[in-house]
């Protein structure tokens, strides 16, 4: 499970080019030295853009895997999601969506999953100790889990 | 700033869909445990369902930035500065950096100034962060043009 580093810029007429490159595995002893090493290459890489060219982003992954796979059942289809929809604690609504949902975990004549016990419930409980909004990252009520079709 | 974690799941024909849920940005103090909640999380959803974990991402850090481009037409992506470098195994591997300043190679040639005050801080950052899971020697770059 190895780290990897990515720096993304804007050229003249607003087009983004990126650089990656593998890096350590952190843990929490190295985590510091980790984002140190790794933030002294991304200076020294803006050091070789004409003018240190303007970032748009950047991202430390402290692990990652690239594959391909195969489900064995028929019934495992991508576009069966379960879509959640949660909310932080701002009020501001947000959505994430499962895909190979397992719809024999619905309760019959019903599209939502119960969320107050089973698997429903655990995924609610790990979902507010871990989830955050995107941007903010305020902490999150999961409000409902709802089986959907979507094209891909 | 914000941590997180991406998940690819296959489908029955192999297809991909994936999924992301943002989190804390990671700390040496929270490290271990949003890696116990991220867990949890994914075992979870596991229980959800029926597709094959394909990828994932464990997202230490990310950044967004909204600024204007610098003001130079130089400034362009297509210019790229290839990294070669080679691990202790002697596996060679390259990185290839955006928007790359023409003005620090070597006159005459493609290749980067080792002479540079920018090629040493370069090579010697690399060789501390970069890791294909061996130690590498970072060597000459040069100039290339690709398409972004």
């Amino acid at each position: 499970m190895p780290g990897r580093g990515s720096w993304t810029w804007t050229d003249n007429s607003y087009e983004k080019g990126s650089i990656g490159v593998p890096l350590q595995t952190p843990t929490a002893g190295t985590y510091d030295a980790w984002v140190a090493s790794a933030s002294a290459l991304a200076v020294c890489f803006e050091n070789c853009t004409v003018n240190n060219a303007v970032q748009a982003s950047n991202r430390l992954l402290a692990g990652y895997d690239y594959g391909q796979g195969k489900a064995a059942s028929k019934l495992s289809q991508r576009e069966n999601k379960l879509l959640l929809r949660y909310v932080d604690s701002a009020g501001d609504s947000f959505r994430v969506e499962i895909p190979c949902f397992n719809l024999t975990l619905l309760p019959d004549g019903s599209e939502f999953l119960d969320l107050t016990a089973g698997v429903g419930l655990a995924l609610k409980t790990a979902f507010e100790a871990y989830a955050r909004s995107p941007r903010v990252l305020l902490s999150t009520t999961l409000v409902s889990a709802q089986f959907v079709g979507r094209n891909r | 700033m914000a941590g997180g974690f991406r998940q690819w799941i296959s489908d029955n024909g192999g297809d991909q869909s994936s999924y992301r849920v943002h989190a804390l940005t990671t700390t040496a103090a929270n490290f271990d445990a949003q890696a116990a909640l991220r867990l949890a999380l994914i075992n979870a959803i596991a229980a959800l369902h029926i597709g094959v974990v394909s990828g994932y991402e464990y997202i230490a850090d990310e950044n967004q930035f909204s600024q204007l481009p610098i003001s130079s037409p130089l400034a362009q992506r297509e210019i790229r500065l290839t990294i070669p470098y080679t691990g202790l195994s002697g596996a060679e591997y390259i990185a290839s950096l955006p928007c790359f300043d023409l003005t620090l190679l070597v006159d005459g040639t493609e290749y980067m100034d080792t002479s540079s005050a920018e090629y040493i801080a370069l090579k010697a950052a690399f060789e501390i962060a970069v890791y294909p899971a061996e130690v590498v020697t970072m060597g000459v770059p040069y100039y290339t043009s690709g398409k972004g």
